[in-house]
């Protein structure tokens, strides 16, 4: 399947050169060269300019509420264990409201795939600070500055579990888009968060700015604690690629029926009466 | 004896962690195995250990639906056990207690019994619960084999601590002494079940094949997560407990959009978390069932008592307009009933059904008779031939006569379409124009018109004629039995389909002198009747302490209204 196909007659209404028209042409070309049927495929977005996406890919879709992509999708997930699950969200959403979804699915390893479009900025409500804004960076709601330490993604999933986790870049749109294969194709939980310069709003971290610091990661580290080093942002260098991967018990196999069957297919008559029998 | 007029009212107190809820299940069970109805009802503050627990079991030959205030018995396992209850107590309660206790200027009969001594000597302090169940079995005169056979069931394979109850057991039998009820009441041939409101939607939504449930633990509602969690295994379904109630909505929000049926459930301040996944679920139209057991807010509340004070908050869950359908069962057999029809409207109508119950039912018991199996609810409205195969996306969001449009489960070719919580078309592309939302908003409230034909009126119990008519929903069925039971002229109209409400309920209500009953203090039901049917009440009895209604004090209300 050619990528093209995946598009709806939706445009993207995204500003021109916004870092999102890269992480979309990254995904459907991801998507195109899958070995899984495009029919099995589901993305589930959250809100926010990342989340518009939704429109504009033709496969399966949720576009839910801000922050909460990540439960919906592991309930796909542990519903029909057939299908690949993405979860489309933003700085602002994956870690400002639904930072707990994404540390639990840190945690429990469900299979499915996390795009973290990093902007360090709120686009879609005009330009305020977000949970990933540099300390002291000038915003809407912060025009003397930010006061909060950033989170930094890779470093969080990477201390909780998580069992594959990456870093790419919308202007790398080849790299990231083997990323994204891989991230897929992992049984477990994946987390891809992706530097996309938001060209409105945040006129610090622009493509020029990150060309400069990017360095590539030739392989994973072997261990959390060396990709956790590796993760760290410095002004001087951000390292884009994969840090780290392991192979690990996913959520759902601790269910001796789900590990026997697909959920979506249980739908044998129960036998009541002998439960019923118990409550004399 | 108080058998003379057929029924029994136990009460066991003492502190938390002594046992008091276990040994009053036992009670409960072994009383309707006996032949007697039952209803057991327990009360416990927010804590693990210390503060002040009871079960209390009132069993007669008649149905029996609601606690009743005076006891016949009272076993206390301390001084607090009696204190606490002075009020339940006449000069016909037999207060069992331990001879060390010292007990002055209360009504009552004391039986002082060397129950701690005694648990001491079988080598363990806390049997003495059971022992205190061997001297109840004796002064109410119940079989002794009967209760042998639940300590049996309860303790199964742990073979030192079957041995030392049932040991206890005798122990307290030979205490009774002359206090011995010499008419024993033997075996009933076909036992009832003894079941409560929890149980019962556990077991209402198993039968209609729930494959997921989804929550986060909150009193009173984690009981049914505990059952569940207990047959998952069995009965091929999974329970996950999640990070947070909105977690939980979303995850039975995905797994239904992908074909499974799920639910979630929770209480109040859980359920004020879900608002926004309950209005997703609307927006993508999907069948999801959530419940509600309600306690007493606002906020934390009473988080072990009970009311009903989230009805309208039921109702009105979720922002913006859509249809949504709220049942509030008042019994375990309405509860099995409802839950499994919540499942069966869901599907039918893609929208979130809430089932309304509370900490009354969730954990009262009640005597049951056996319960009927069911078919299996089908995931329906659900093609696989998709209709324009040729379009570019599914057409899931079509409008339709009723409201409700066929959609496609992932994994079928050419059934491509958005769920999408914004504003969309037709194929759940987004869409702002305010022609689309006009269409599509009309399209989603057209539901609550068809939904209504599936509302079943409210029931009448008692006389058709009389002066004057209770009115209440959900668990004050319970006492509004019994208290219509009082007088010959007083009949009791039940709301179980709460929401929409059916217009023709109006034809029920309609030239009766209605007096509303509710456990809370705004009168939400009393308020959605006059709204919805433009009926008023002559007059209403409220009360939101936590605690339930207790049948004499609800008589004496009725009396002062008439």
């Amino acid at each position: 399947m050619k990528s093209e196909e995946l598009n709806t007659s939706v445009f993207p209404t995204w500003c021109p050169g916004c870092g999102d028209y890269g992480i979309w042409a990254a995904l459907k070309k991801a998507l195109s060269k899958l070995d899984t049927p495009i029919e099995n495929v589901v993305i589930v977005y959250g809100i926010g300019c990342s989340g518009n996406m939704a429109s504009f890919v033709k496969v399966y879709g949720v576009h839910g509420l801000h922050g909460r992509a990540i439960p919906v999708a592991e309930g796909i997930k542990l519903a029909n264990k057939k299908l690949k699950v993405i979860v489309v969200g933003g700085d602002g959403d994956l870690l400002g409201e639904g930072v707990a979804h994404l540390v639990a699915a840190s945690r429990s390893n469900p299979d499915i795939t996390v795009i973290l479009h990093n902007n360090q900025i709120y686009g879609l409500t005009t330009g305020q600070s977000s949970p990933i804004s540099l300390k002291g960076s000038k915003s809407k709601t912060y025009p003397m500055g930010t006061p909060d330490e950033p989170l930094n993604p890779v470093q969080l999933a990477l201390t909780l579990g998580a069992s594959q986790v990456m870093r790419g870049f919308a202007g790398d749109i080849e790299h990231l888009t083997t990323l994204i294969s891989d991230a897929i194709n992992h049984e477990g939980f994946s987390l891809v968060e992706v530097l996309q310069p938001c060209v409105t709003f945040n006129k610090i971290n622009t493509y020029a700015w990150f060309r400069e610091r990017i360095k590539k990661l030739e392989q994973p580290e072997r261990s959390r604690l060396e990709a956790l080093k590796k993760g760290v942002w410095t002004n001087q260098q951000i390292m884009i690629g994969e840090f780290f991967r392991e192979s690990k018990p996913v959520l759902g196999y601790s269910y001796g029926v789900l590990e026997r069957k697909n959920l979506l297919e249980l739908k044998r008559k129960r036998e009541m009466n002998k439960l019923f029998e118990s409550f004399r | 004896m108080p058998w003379g007029d057929k029924t029994i009212n136990w009460k066991i107190a003492g502190a938390a962690g002594l046992g008091i809820k276990s040994t009053g299940e036992v009670m409960a069970k072994a009383l309707s195995r006996s032949g007697l109805y039952i209803n057991g009802y327990t009360e416990y503050p927010s804590l693990i250990r210390g503060g002040h627990n009871t079960y209390q079991v009132l069993a007669s030959e008649k149905q029996v639906s609601n606690p009743r205030w005076n006891l016949d018995i009272l076993v206390a396992l301390n001084e607090e056990g009696v204190v606490l209850h002075e009020d339940e107590i006449d000069e016909r309660t037999k207060i069992v207690v331990d001879e060390s206790v010292k007990i002055e200027g209360n009504r009552g009969r004391l039986i002082q019994v060397p129950l701690l001594e005694k648990a001491k000597e079988l080598g363990n302090p806390i049997v003495q619960n059971v022992i205190a169940l061997g001297v109840s079995a004796a002064l109410i005169g119940v079989e002794i084999s009967i209760f042998e056979e639940l300590i049996e069931e309860e303790f199964g394979k742990k073979k030192e601590l079957l041995e030392i109850n049932k040991k206890a057991l005798r122990v307290g039998w030979e205490l009774a002494g002359e206090e011995r009820q010499v008419e024993l009441r033997k075996r009933a041939d076909k036992p009832r079940m003894v079941m409560s409101g929890s149980e019962a939607v556990a077991m209402g939504a198993m039968a209609a094949g729930m494959q997921l449930y989804c929550a986060y633990p909150m009193t009173p509602a984690t009981p049914v997560m505990h059952f569940l969690a207990k047959y998952q295994d069995k009965y091929d379904l999974v329970v996950r407990q999640t990070e947070d109630e909105i977690a939980a909505v979303n995850m039975a929000i995905g797994a239904s959009f992908a074909g499974v049926k799920a639910m979630t459930g929770t209480s109040g301040g859980g359920f004020a978390l879900m608002q926004e996944g309950i209005s997703l679920a609307g927006m993508l139209e999907l069948p999801l069932v959530v419940m509600l057991a309600m306690r007493p807010g606002p906020a934390t509340g009473l988080p072990t008592w009970s009311s009903q004070t989230d009805l309208r908050f039921a109702i009105h869950a979720g922002h913006g307009e859509f249809a949504k359908i709220v049942l509030a069962p008042g019994d375990p057999v309405e509860a099995y009933e409802l839950s499994y029809k919540a499942f069966e409207l869901a599907q039918k109508y893609q929208t979130v059904v809430i089932l309304l119950t509370d900490k009354l039912l969730a954990e009262s018991h009640y005597s049951v008779e056996l319960l009927e199996e069911k078919p299996v609810v089908e995931v329906s409205n659900v093609t696989d031939k998709p209709k324009k195969p040729e379009e570019e996306m599914f057409h899931r969001y079509q409008p339709s006569a009723n409201g409700v449009s066929e959609r496609t489960l992932p994994g079928l070719v050419n059934g491509y379409y958005v769920a999408n919580s914004d504003e969309h078309g037709p194929e759940g592309l987004v869409d702002e124009s305010a022609e689309m939302r006009e269409v599509m908003v009309r399209r989603r409230l057209l539901k609550l018109k068809s939904i209504e034909s599936d509302m079943a009126l409210p029931v009448i119990y008692g006389s058709k004629e009389t002066k004057l008519s209770l009115v209440g929903f959900g668990s004050v069925k319970g006492v509004a039995l019994e208290v219509i039971k009082e007088f010959n002229d007083v009949n009791y109209i039940h709301f179980n389909h709460v929401w929409p409400m059916p217009s023709k309920a109006r034809e029920v209500l309609e030239g009766r002198k209605l007096v509303f009953l509710e456990n809370n203090m705004t009168g939400q039901l009393e308020g959605l009747v006059r709204e919805y049917l433009g009926l008023g009440g002559i007059s209403n009895i409220r009360k939101d302490d936590g605690r339930p209604f207790y049948v004499d004090e609800v008589v004496n209300l009725v009396k002062r209204i008439i």
